[in-house]
């Protein structure tokens, strides 16, 4: 260590080295020995510090391979539920209604309302989602559409419409007109809605037609029977059988009064369903058909209301309006009929009764 | 200094909990980091051990980290300093830490040299003598051993050979490759400001031809 420094640039004699690093350890002599009660006392408390250390790694390593099974078997479950899901094919989806009359350019399809889709004729099962879209006048094939939907109710499509049916007790009435009837007691579970955009028209069994404007910016509830609730702009009004209910944004309710049997519901009754007649009472025929027509029955002779629930009809009504339905089963029971401000008259005896 | 494949390998066996790795751990290193805290607590026996264990048994406890960026004994020694500090910035002392830097650099830089028998000849060459056994300590244990065995035992290396279970040619290998080892670890351990100085010959002009 007392060494004179040597010149820069000196080369390195390893034999100098050497003797230096001789001399270096030499000085300081062998590296004092460590007291073996404080090594020993140090060595325990590493040893159990190593101990826990060791433990936890393999509570880890334990975790670690418990978590990589776990993640495993999810994504086993995951792959085996996307195998399933991809091969195992898919339930239908659930028929909503289906079709009953089919007249004129009816259309079903997500682009029926740009023309495109598939035509619709009677029989046909409509799933949840179906758009239906029915030509208007213009069109030269005007159509019209009643169906049944699932549960009962009966809807029906006046000409230039576009429904949507969300499900079997929601509709959606995007341009136009439609008239339920939901029979004379509501659907067990509640009534059918129909959202207007505008508004949302629920039924409490009844028979009614909602229309909205050509712009859109208006709709009409028309009462035939029964009534039913407008829930619009956090507002809810009722109209009842008779009634007549216009509503727009910004404006009051409008209210007037409609009549059963007028010609407002003209449409509705082309767009009736036919039913086969053979083998029923007369009762239900006149029934359907007052229903239909929106009038009242009477019997002019109260007995006959007794004996009409015996006598069976027979022969077919199809392609027949209400009238010439009535024309011809009527005197074929040998019964007469008169219609006065919707209300039938029926009597005994063949013909027609003159209006009073 | 980079630990070597071997001292990685002693981590990744303690860690999975092999007994005789704990073992080696502590019979190689521990002697060397007691007397590394020794040298820097001026003989103070009982915090040396208070220090030597609170730092092996965080060492220890970290030990799964230890990537071997540098050698063992050199993370151990840091550590070790790093422990020491902190109990003296617990206690609210100076240290008692020896300085080795001051005690060089005084014993270099005076022009007038201390009477060989005095205490302050006597200071710098124990503080030297720490120097050369903290280097021997921060070599792996085979080497160290067989540098003493060399130079202080003055056993033959056909000796050390048997010592080591080793050819001749290999025990000649392996001291070659010791003493490199302490001249580089030494040389780090001088290589601050004014230690240099008083540093071996050698150990200036390994650092004028390394640069």
């Amino acid at each position: 260590m007392s060494d004179p420094r040597p010149a820069a640039g000196r080369p390195v004699d390893p034999a100098e080295e050497e003797r230096e690093l001789r001399h270096l350890i030499r000085q300081a002599g062998p590296r004092p020995a460590v007291p073996a009660s404080d090594l020993g006392e140090i060595k325990a408390a590493a040893r159990r510090e190593w101990q826990r250390l060791v433990a936890a790694e393999a509570a880890r390593r334990r975790w670690a391979r418990r978590l990589a099974w776990a993640a495993g078997l999810a994504v086993a479950a995951v792959g085996a539920w996307w195998w399933s899901a991809r091969t195992v094919p898919q339930p239908p989806p659930a028929v909503v209604a289906r079709v009953e009359l089919a007249r004129g350019d009816v259309r079903v399809g997500g682009d029926a309302i740009d023309g495109g889709g598939e035509p619709l004729g009677s029989g046909g099962e409509l799933v949840a989602g179906s758009e239906l879209v029915t030509a208007g006048a213009a069109a030269g094939s005007p159509g019209r559409l009643a169906i049944r939907l699932a549960g009962g109710p009966s809807v029906r499509l006046d000409h230039d419409s576009h429904v949507r049916l969300a499900s079997h007790r929601r509709l959606e009435l995007l341009a136009g007109a439609l008239y339920v009837d939901s029979g004379v007691s509501p659907a067990a579970g509640g009534g059918i809605e129909i959202d207007t955009g505008l508004g949302v028209v629920r039924d409490i069994g009844t028979q009614f037609e909602v229309r909205l404007s050509d712009t859109g910016e208006a709709l009409r509830i028309r009462v035939r029977e029964g009534r039913v609730t407008l829930s619009a702009a956090g507002e809810s009004h009722s109209a009842a059988a008779g009634e007549e209910l216009t509503w727009q944004r910004d404006a009051p309710p409008v209210r007037g009064r409609v009549d059963s049997w007028s010609a407002e519901w003209e449409w509705v009754v082309a767009a009736a369903p036919p039913i086969e007649i053979e083998g029923r009472t007369l009762g239900e025929f006149l029934d359907w058909v007052c229903r239909e027509a929106g009038w009242r029955l009477e019997f002019v002779d109260p007995a006959l209301a007794e004996s009409a629930r015996d006598i069976r009809v027979h022969g077919a009504i199809e392609e027949l309006t209400l009238e010439q339905a009535l024309s011809v089963v009527l005197p074929g029971s040998r019964l007469s009929y008169r219609l006065e401000d919707g209300v039938l008259r029926v009597a005994r005896g063949a013909g027609r009764l003159q209006n009073s | 200094m980079r630990a070597t494949k071997t001292e990685r390998e002693l981590v990744r066996r303690m860690v999975a909990g092999d007994a005789s790795a704990f073992d080696e751990f502590a019979d190689g290193y521990l002697p060397g980091l007691y007397r590394f805290a020794a040298a820097r607590l001026a003989g103070d026996r009982e915090l040396t051990r208070d220090i030597v264990q609170s730092t092996a048994c965080k060492v220890i406890a970290k030990i799964a980290s230890f990537r071997g960026e540098a050698a063992l004994m050199t993370w151990l020694c840091a550590c070790c300093r790093n422990e020491i500090a902190a109990h003296f910035r617990r206690h609210m002392r100076s240290a008692h830490e020896v300085d080795l830097e001051v005690a060089e650099e005084t014993g270099a830089g005076e022009s007038v040299t201390p009477p060989p028998d005095g205490p302050e000849s006597a200071a710098i060459r124990r503080q030297a003598a720490d120097l050369v056994h903290v280097a021997l300590d921060t070599l792996p244990a085979h080497y160290s051993q067989a540098l003493e065995w060399k130079y202080l035992e003055e056993l033959p290396v056909s000796e050390i050979a048997g010592r080591l279970n080793l050819g001749l040619k290999a025990a000649e290998s392996l001291l070659t490759r010791a003493r490199q080892a302490f001249r580089d670890s030494y040389g780090r351990l001088a290589a601050t400001p004014g230690r240099a100085a008083s540093a071996p010959a050698w150990i200036g002009r390994r650092m004028e031809l390394e640069s």
